[in-house]
């Protein structure tokens, strides 16, 4: 064990970079979206698919459900240097782990709140849609995209910008 | 041979002092073979330290430039430095200054609080500068081990002590507090959130009926004495092993509360009570330094 740090939990090894895909995107902000595999991935495939021009910042990390989101996940994207941070899941009552979403609702909503306190407030999305609400998918990446623009690109970016 | 024993605090309480001449008999055993050559809040002398130590236990946080020095020069002597107690390890309660300002900090308590009199200006004199942040031993120098707890156990203490002094490899406990603990754990989730004020239904776990009861995500080694005595653990002794970042940990299970509660459950409240005694060592403030910085 390493007891000089707070937590001795192993180092997690770092995987080699991976490679900077919206880094072609104009403005170089960077997206990433937890959708879940049940819903919100499928919202966001039906876009595709349907040829629903959605913002290229958006980098889809697919989970199996908004519940397996731990907070610790959004800040280690914060922390890297993601601009955005979205989750998002099923429907209420939708949930194909019965409470996953709600769960993830009530972490998110409060996560927000500690957000706002260390200066990185309105990063994070949370957002419940249905595998067929590829409108909504498109309608919730768009309005998130055009707030962290406003806010601009998050300070711990590495560079700088 | 004996070993060169020296303690030393920081910005604490010398509450860990006490723990440690709590340790009681055993602590008479241990000084057969120990000579304590320094120690500032048992005996009052604080200058010079004296060279050649074995092992340093190093109480409190660093939260002034005094205690930075004190502890690189207590680095240079000593070959074996413990972080001791959990403002020294994690950044304990101080931690939560964190929070604030600490220039706002600073100016409550010269000007604004009312037992200050009619002299209202920060001394300049005899007094050291206060840090921008609360920092703990690990952040300033190179810790060799922790023990953790506010204040660490007695018998902990002499156990990590009794191993050095035999030569061996001390270590913690990789458990959680629940592991511990003797109440009847139940499956069901709390779905409402209880007052410390309130009482429990006995022998029953207490996060299960919705008091927030840090256990799950607290290092082990304490026997469960707060909830043993139906008294929710604050989670004094930091993060248990596998867990990253206790407050985190906690929100996470949260989540089960009805909305209803939650909504009551808010900001300072939230922090003050996940991230207790780990808010100076956890993932939001350190975010919260770096984007400061730029
Ligand atoms: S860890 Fe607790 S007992 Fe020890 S100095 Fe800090 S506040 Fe006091
Ligand atoms: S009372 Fe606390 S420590 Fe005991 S089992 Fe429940 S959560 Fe864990
Ligand atoms: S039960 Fe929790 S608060 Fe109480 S001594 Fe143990 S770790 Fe500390």
């Amino acid at each position: 064990m390493n007891p000089s740090k707070a937590s001795s939990t192993p180092k997690r090894k770092r995987k080699s970079k991976p490679k900077a895909k919206a880094a072609s995107t104009p403005d170089k902000l960077r997206i990433v979206s937890f959708c879940c595999h049940y819903c919100s991935y499928g919202a966001a495939d039906l876009a595709g698919s349907s040829k629903m021009p959605y913002p290229l910042n958006v980098e889809i990390i697919r989970v199996p459900c908004s519940g397996r989101v731990d907070p610790l996940h959004v800040l280690h994207a914060l922390e890297n240097g993601a601009d955005g941070v979205m989750v998002t899941g099923c429907l209420k009552d939708q949930c194909h782990f019965v409470t996953g979403n709600l769960h993830a609702e009530k972490r998110m909503m409060k996560l927000q709140k500690w957000l706002e306190t260390i200066g990185l407030g309105g990063r994070l999305e949370f957002q419940l849609m249905s595998a067929g609400m590829a409108k909504r998918w498109v309608e919730t990446t768009k309005s998130f995209y055009d707030r962290i623009k406003e806010l601009g690109p998050n300070p711990l970016r590495k560079g700088g910008k | 041979m004996t070993v060169r024993l020296a303690t030393m605090g920081m910005s604490g309480c010398s509450g860990c002092h006490i723990a440690l001449l709590d340790t009681g008999v055993a602590l008479l055993d241990l000084l057969k073979d120990v000579e304590l050559v320094y120690s500032y809040p048992i005996v009052d002398v604080k200058n010079p330290i004296p060279d050649n130590i074995d092992v340093a236990l190093v109480e409190g946080s660093v939260r002034t430039d005094h205690d930075q020095e004190m502890a690189k020069e207590m680095r240079r002597k000593a070959k074996f430095l413990i972080a001791f107690g959990s403002c020294s390890a994690f950044g304990g309660v101080n931690g939560l200054a964190n929070t604030f300002d600490s220039q706002a900090g600073v100016k409550y308590v010269y000007y604004e609080t009312r037992s200050m009199g009619e002299q209202r200006q920060v001394p300049s004199e005899h007094v050291p500068t206060i840090l921008p942040e609360n920092l703990r031993l690990s952040d300033v120098v190179k810790v060799d081990f922790i023990i953790p707890g506010c204040p660490p156990f007695p018998d902990e203490i002499a156990k990590v002590l009794g191993a050095l002094l035999a030569g061996e490899t001390p270590s913690l406990s990789t458990k959680s507090v629940c592991d511990e603990c003797p109440l009847e754990q139940l499956t069901a989730a709390p779905t409402q959130l209880r007052r410390i004020y309130e009482i429990p239904e006995p022998n029953k776990c207490l996060l299960s009926q919705g008091f927030i009861c840090m256990g799950p995500a607290t290092r082990a080694g304490c026997k469960a004495e707060c909830p043993s005595r139906g008294i929710p653990c604050t989670g004094c002794r930091g993060p248990a092993e596998t867990v990253w970042d206790q407050g985190v940990a906690m929100l996470d299970a949260l989540a089960a509360l009805e909305e209803k509660e939650l909504a009551e459950f808010k900001l300072p409240r939230i922090t003050s009570t996940f991230a207790k005694y780990t808010y100076a060592s956890s993932e939001l403030d350190k975010i919260r330094k770096r984007v400061k910085q730029k």
